[in-house]
């Protein structure tokens, strides 16, 4: 009797094979969350397997400097400053921006699902503590912190990605704890603690699957938040070394703007686009995964 | 006597579903109190509603409500301009709803909330639109109503909030007062005052009052004549006398039994389950 | 309501001493001497200099006593010396930082104002033309790097049309007076909007599901039946209640909206707290980066004070202490 008593989650809950198949179908249903997946094959398509087919190296100089698309001469999307091909540099520039993204984006919630679930599941002192320190760390203007963080230390890609994922956890942070507080209250929670289940076994097990919706769909968010990030960074001359995002290659052609616009343009736009993407995913999954909490 | 609203073959549908009201008539006739009753979802509250026309856009109504206004003319009511209608609303024809704890504006004090009816329908002034606003608070026995006008909704407990709604409906003497279930979220003894008061006021401005609610506890208490419905049809009306006593159909017979009686398990030492009724309720 | 007050003003405190915390813990975490990074890059290594820092900065004490004299330091005003500028360091953010609060000031109220706006009024019809731009430049607005938005408006405003200038907050020849708030004016816009546009799109949105979710309240319902016209419901009655969720989430992003004017300010070249920061991080010199991080923290702490004043003023439950 008493293992009926424990109500388990069913098959039905996010996290479970069952649930996550229908979940992307419902998301490739949604116009929104359509377009946005793929236009992120796109991008994801160029980045990966643009650099194998176009086999140009980015940073070999091919042409004169500053050549315009078109131009007698010029590769597809013409040169840089030095004489680099660019359409070499977009397709080649992706990778590292996109995977800061994501490890970013991983990183961050970690941290914010981890501190936002215990301060909403425990409440009292623990809550008032965790949630002073996320307020601190909301506080501090972000993309400062990253740079001192970058300058002091060495930077790197893994640096990159753990300097921006230990600043953007606020938001995950506090959603998660909006929702751990509001599933405690639930009756199968309570249902649970009455009959002497563990607390971490009732977080891990009951609330968090129940949580999922709203916190994949910040996820997805700081993704690109993330990749605007590193963006901004490389385009201050701090991203990794040695590698070159789009941010980096917008940040050197900046004083270039007047005579040469597509140094400047064309890696904004690659930047737009695959942001775009994944923020138009994570508005589909809003969509597909609250049906009733329409934000439009 | 004349009846003062008479409503003919009213029907609401909302977005091509099935029908939330269908046709239904009754009359209202000056100072008395109808009852409307029946289950949730039965239509009480939207037939209401579709009278005041605050109904939004994707409802369909139909049929007629044709009332009679102060100057005596008829006025069809349903499709009426939205610029006449509000000049009747609060004014000539006022509603209170169900849950006072949200059905008063947060950011405006209760004495403001009060006044603005006045300011819009008798052209006051904001001085003694605040005066007249204090007034009616006391009308509706609200104890220290000076100090109370300059608080908000918040500050106020349910029953409190619920004599504002009053006094914000009645304060232009309204000649029909439209009541949707309100003591359905009060304490029970609360219940009583409200519908006390609410029995006194109607006696003081002679207004007709249309009670919509599931109670017959209430109904007993306050209506002249009774109109029953059930799943968007009208299924009986009449006295409330006759209706008590002499009930024809079977829906209406099982509302009245679901009322428990005191002594009713006298001599019995275990539940027992509430009479469901006959068939044709299912 | 006064102890409500004082108590965030305490909180208020007690995270600006976080803040400087932080940048102690900062300085001696990161890799190497504390002196060499207190010196910076600045090729003030010479063992005098270093000596100096050393006896200046105490780093011969053990760490309670340093940050305790660190702490006093902060705040008596003293952010440290730069060996680069060869200014102190206080006086140097002193002269940037008007601009770049000009600059964040102004794209703070271009989307809060005009975002209300566009959000209330497309709140009458949430899935017309009007609500659908609004997703659309949410969208849009959300991915767009405000720097390379900056470029493109340089590109098309200020390059091909003309119309404003390319850099600089003013024009070569000093103005004073009208025609110099004029002139700076007319540096002040490109910036404005190349640092506003992510949160017009942000506040546009959330005030339309906001004052969405107003309308459809039982309190409007009671207004309407009392009858109050459209004007009236919009302007008195939902309004206010309306306003709330926006003024949260502006309030939440005060901190990145400095941030981005950091970025902002280096396409523009405004001569703000941005060109400082990038200046010092090229020539390490980190005392001046501190300063920044520490300034900057102190002016968003500040901007959340006032929020949670306008809070008070807007929503009458909060005085009281009532909680929702």
């Amino acid at each position: 009797m008493t293992d009926t008593m424990l109500p388990r989650p069913t098959s039905r809950r996010a996290g479970s094979p069952a649930r996550r198949g229908s979940v992307f179908v419902a998301l490739l249903r949604s116009p929104v969350g359509l377009a946005g997946i793929l236009l992120l094959a796109i991008c994801l398509l160029a980045t990966v397997f643009g650099p194998m087919l176009y086999r140009v190296d980015p940073i070999e100089i091919v042409g004169r400097p500053l050549l315009p698309p078109g131009a007698p001469g010029a590769p597809p999307l013409g040169t840089d400053e030095v004489g680099r091909d660019l359409l070499a540099g977009l397709l080649n520039g992706g990778r590292v921006t996109l995977l800061v993204g994501v490890a970013a984006a991983a990183l961050s919630t970690l941290i914010g699902v981890v501190i936002g679930g215990l301060a909403g599941y425990l409440g009292g002192w623990i809550d008032s503590a965790l949630m002073r320190f996320t307020e601190f760390f909301q506080v501090l203007p972000i993309l400062l912190f990253a740079m001192v963080l970058v300058t002091l230390f060495q930077p790197s890609v893994g640096m990159l990605s753990f300097a921006i994922g230990i600043v953007a956890w606020p938001g995950t942070a506090r959603i998660t704890r909006a929702e751990f507080m509001r599933i405690r209250t639930l009756d199968y929670v309570r249902a649970a603690r009455a009959i002497g289940t563990k607390n971490l076994r009732i977080m891990l097990r009951l609330v968090l699957p129940n949580a999922l919706p709203p916190i994949i769909v910040i996820s997805t968010l700081v993704v690109g938040s993330a990749m605007l990030f590193e963006s901004g960074l490389s385009f201050l001359g701090l991203g990794a070394p040695g590698t070159v995002s789009w941010g980096t290659m917008l940040g050197d052609n900046r004083d270039k703007l007047a005579i040469a616009w597509w140094t400047v343009t064309l890696p904004g736009a690659a930047i737009f686009l695959a942001v775009v993407s994944i923020s138009l995913i994570g508005d589909g999954l809003n969509d597909a995964l609250n049906p009733k909490r329409r934000k439009r | 006597m004349a009846p003062i609203l008479t409503v003919e073959s009213l029907g609401v549908t909302f977005g091509g579903g099935t029908p939330a009201v269908k046709d239904l008539s009754f009359d209202l006739y000056p100072g008395e109190t109808l009852a409307v009753v029946g289950e949730s979802g039965s239509g009480k509250s939207v037939t209401s509603l579709a009278i005041m026309g605050l109904l939004d856009d994707s409802a369909t109504v139909t049929g007629r409500a044709v009332y009679v206004d102060a100057s005596g003319s008829p006025v069809e009511l349903l499709g009426l301009r939205e610029r006449a209608l509000r000049r009747l609303r609060g004014n000539e024809i006022s509603m209170i709803f169900q849950e006072p704890m949200t059905a008063l504006n947060p950011v405006l004090t209760v004495g403001e909330q009060i006044a603005e009816a006045l300011r819009l329908h008798q052209g006051a002034s904001r001085r003694a639109a605040r005066t007249a606003a204090v007034e009616a608070m006391e009308q509706v026995r609200i104890p220290d109503p000076a100090r109370r006008s300059g608080q908000h909704p918040h500050e106020l407990s349910g029953g409190m909030r619920q004599r504002v709604m009053i006094a914000m409906a009645m304060v232009c003497r309204p000649r029909i007062l439209i009541a949707d279930e309100p003591t359905t979220a009060l304490d029970v003894t609360i219940q009583s005052q409200i519908l006390g008061l609410l029995s006194d006021l109607k006696d003081e401005t002679g207004a007709a009052v249309v009670l919509i609610t599931h109670d017959m506890g209430v109904v007993a208490e306050m209506a002249d004549r009774v109109v029953v419905m059930q799943r968007s049809r009208l299924v009986e009306q009449g006295a409330v006398g006759e209706i008590f006593h002499n009930p024809r159909e079977p829906y209406t017979r099982m509302l009245l039994d679901a009322v428990p009686r005191l002594g009713a398990l006298a001599g019995i030492d275990h539940p027992v389950p509430f009479p469901l009724g006959s068939e044709d309720y299912r | 309501m006064m102890l409500a007050g004082l108590r965030r003003l305490a909180n208020a405190v007690a995270l600006i001493v976080a803040v400087v915390l932080l940048n102690f813990l900062l300085i001696h975490l990161a890799p190497g001497d504390p002196a060499v990074v207190l010196a910076g890059e600045a090729g003030g290594t010479s063992p005098e200099t270093l000596a100096a820092i050393r006896h200046t900065y105490g780093l011969d004490r053990p760490l309670p006593a340093q940050l305790l004299s660190y702490l006093g330091q902060v705040l008596h005003g003293d952010l440290g010396h730069s060996y680069y500028f060869d200014a102190s360091v206080t006086s140097l953010i002193w002269q940037r930082l008007g601009p770049t609060l000009l600059l964040a000031l102004s794209a703070m109220l271009f989307a809060l104002m005009l975002g209300t706006v566009l959000g209330v009024t497309a709140a009458r019809r949430p899935n017309g033309a009007y609500g659908s731009a609004i997703t659309v430049l949410s969208v849009v607005g959300f991915a767009m790097p405000a720097f390379w938005l900056g470029s493109l408006l340089v590109l098309l405003f200020a390059l091909r049309l003309g119309i404003f200038p390319t850099s600089g907050m003013e024009s070569a020849i000093p103005q004073t007076g009208f025609a110099r708030m004029v002139d700076v004016g007319q540096h002040l816009v490109l910036p404005t909007v190349s640092l506003g546009l992510v949160y017009l799109a942000l506040y546009s949105r959330t005030a339309k599901a906001s004052m969405v979710d107003v309308l459809g309240s039982d309190y409007i319902r009671t207004a309407r039946a009392k009858g109050v016209g459209p004007r009236g419901v919009t302007f008195k009655h939902a309004f206010r209640n309306a306003l709330m969720p926006v003024v949260t989430v502006a309030g939440l992003q005060t901190g990145a909206l400095l941030s981005g004017a950091v970025l902002v300010e280096i396409v523009f070249n405004w001569p703000g707290l941005g060109r400082l920061a990038l200046d010092s991080i090229l020539r390490r010199d980190t005392p001046v980066l501190l300063g920044i991080l520490v300034v900057s923290s102190v002016v968003v702490i500040v901007a959340n004070l006032l929020t949670d004043l306008a809070y008070r003023l807007i929503d009458p439950r909060i005085r009281t202490g009532v909680a929702r």
